[in-house]
């Protein structure tokens, strides 16, 4: 049985990447996500949110004193671009590059215009982010009340294992659904359902 | 049973030379302890986590200053005797305010206690004086950010091959190139043919465009068929 929810969060993971706000990092973030924190990517761009939104009001006041100190302005965006790179915000990132490259023009009004855009990508970056959290946060409990995971999410879940395991391995791995007659390593479905009731089971326990 | 889920098939291939230590917990060494140095609030939550994941354990500071204090060589008299600490690797960022990570480098290769440790610098910015800079001084070597997890895997595992050989008896330190058999860096850009982790140590992205906001997606191969 297909679940609309595991649809709508594979859904609006795929439009965040293909529309730029996220980019591969983010994915890689996401593979941190285990038994011990299965939000650790939630938690991490909370604190992005949190420290960024410091950094943009630091250069909003610096932008507003006269004459401006660019080089304490280009040390702030220089910590934000960083931190943006480290979560995947791509689109974030970017413009805060467009707004560091504008403050070597000393042009204050187009600086101010700039920063405007930041302040509007964050904000944008932020709600689909909270939304698509959201989703994520309500399929754990979904299973958790549910007790049975659904096959997508399996699917998902037993994919996002063999990815990490390759990782950790540094492995090329092929990916197939098989028929369980091919040589090699077979992880069967009911592997897989292991591996996330095992995991499920940790996270009712915490 | 056939289900719309059906079964899936892991083929590895192919399989890659180990040093028969790829996986660690059959390596019966303890628990790598890695130090890392980050000014980044963000950044030293991922380095901890990529760490904590890859069966490290994790001291992570926010200067150079506070790496020093913990390793005890900020010249304060020491009250508690560093006999037992051990550190396997320190990682620390480039630009910090205060002691940049090339500073802590330098003083960890000037005491006699810590020379020996691997330091790898880690930086946002792609810049080639300045990771040969910190490579003549001594780094192991140079990851731009942002970090991934195979990264961290593969700097364990270097790490681990090292102490297996200390415990052997064996003094050669062994180089990441060589491991690799690559050539030194600053030679001619590697060919594409080399994986996308080699290319993070020689020349980072220049498999790819050579503009820092260039973040190519060095992802494992992972092929979905349906």
């Amino acid at each position: 049985m297909e679940s609309t929810l595991q649809q709508q969060i594979s859904a609006m993971k795929q439009s965040l990447l293909d529309e730029g706000f996220v980019d591969g990092h983010f994915v890689e973030l996401e593979l941190l996500d285990d038994g011990d924190n299965p939000q650790f990517t939630e938690e991490i761009v909370a604190l992005f949110f949190a420290d960024s939104a410091h950094l943009i009001a630091d250069v909003e006041k610096e932008i507003a004193n006269d004459p401006i100190n660019y080089v304490k302005v280009d040390k702030i965006l220089h910590q934000f671009k960083g931190s943006s790179s480290s979560v995947g915000a791509n689109r974030v990132r970017l413009q805060g590059t467009k707004l560091r490259e504008s403050c070597k023009d000393g042009d204050v009004e187009s600086l101010k215009v700039s920063l405007k855009q930041l302040k509007e990508e964050h904000a944008t970056l932020k709600e689909k982010l909270d939304t698509y959290f959201q989703l994520v946060k309500q399929l754990r409990s979904e299973e958790k009340t549910v007790g049975h995971p659904n096959e997508e999410h399996v699917e998902m879940l037993a994919e996002n294992q063999l990815t990490k395991m390759a990782i950790t391995k540094d492995e090329e791995v092929d990916v197939v659904k098989g028929t369980g007659n091919e040589p090699g390593k077979v992880v069967t479905e009911e592997e897989a359902v292991k591996v996330v009731s095992d995991e499920s089971a940790l996270i009712v326990a915490n | 049973m056939g289900s719309a889920a059906g079964e899936f098939l892991r083929r590895v291939l192919p399989e890659k030379e180990k040093a028969g230590l790829s996986d660690h917990s059959s390596s019966g060494l303890e628990e790598l302890h890695v130090l890392a140095v980050d000014d980044s609030h963000v950044d030293r939550k991922v380095i901890e986590r990529l760490l904590k994941i890859s069966s490290c354990k994790v001291t992570a500071v926010e200067s150079g200053t506070r790496a020093l204090q913990f390793l005890g060589l900020d010249g304060e008299e020491s009250s508690v005797g560093f006999d037992g600490l051990k550190i396997n690797l320190i990682m620390t960022d480039y630009s910090m305010p205060g002691m940049t990570g090339y500073e802590l480098l330098k003083k960890i290769k000037e005491s006699k206690a810590f020379k020996k440790i691997p330091v790898v610098i880690m930086s946002s910015e792609n810049i080639l004086t300045r990771i040969h800079r910190c490579l003549e001084e001594g780094a192991e070597e140079f990851i731009v950010k942002p970090v991934k997890l195979s990264d961290v895997r593969r700097l364990r595992d270097f790490i681990m091959r090292g102490e297996e050989n200390r415990k052997k008896g064996n003094n050669h330190k062994r180089k990441l190139q060589d491991d690799y058999g690559m050539s030194p860096p600053l030679s001619p850009a590697p060919s594409l043919a080399l994986d996308c982790e080699i290319s993070s140590l020689l020349l980072p992205s220049s498999s790819s465009s050579s503009s820092p906001e260039c973040h190519p997606s060095k992802r494992p191969r992972l092929r979905v068929e349906d």
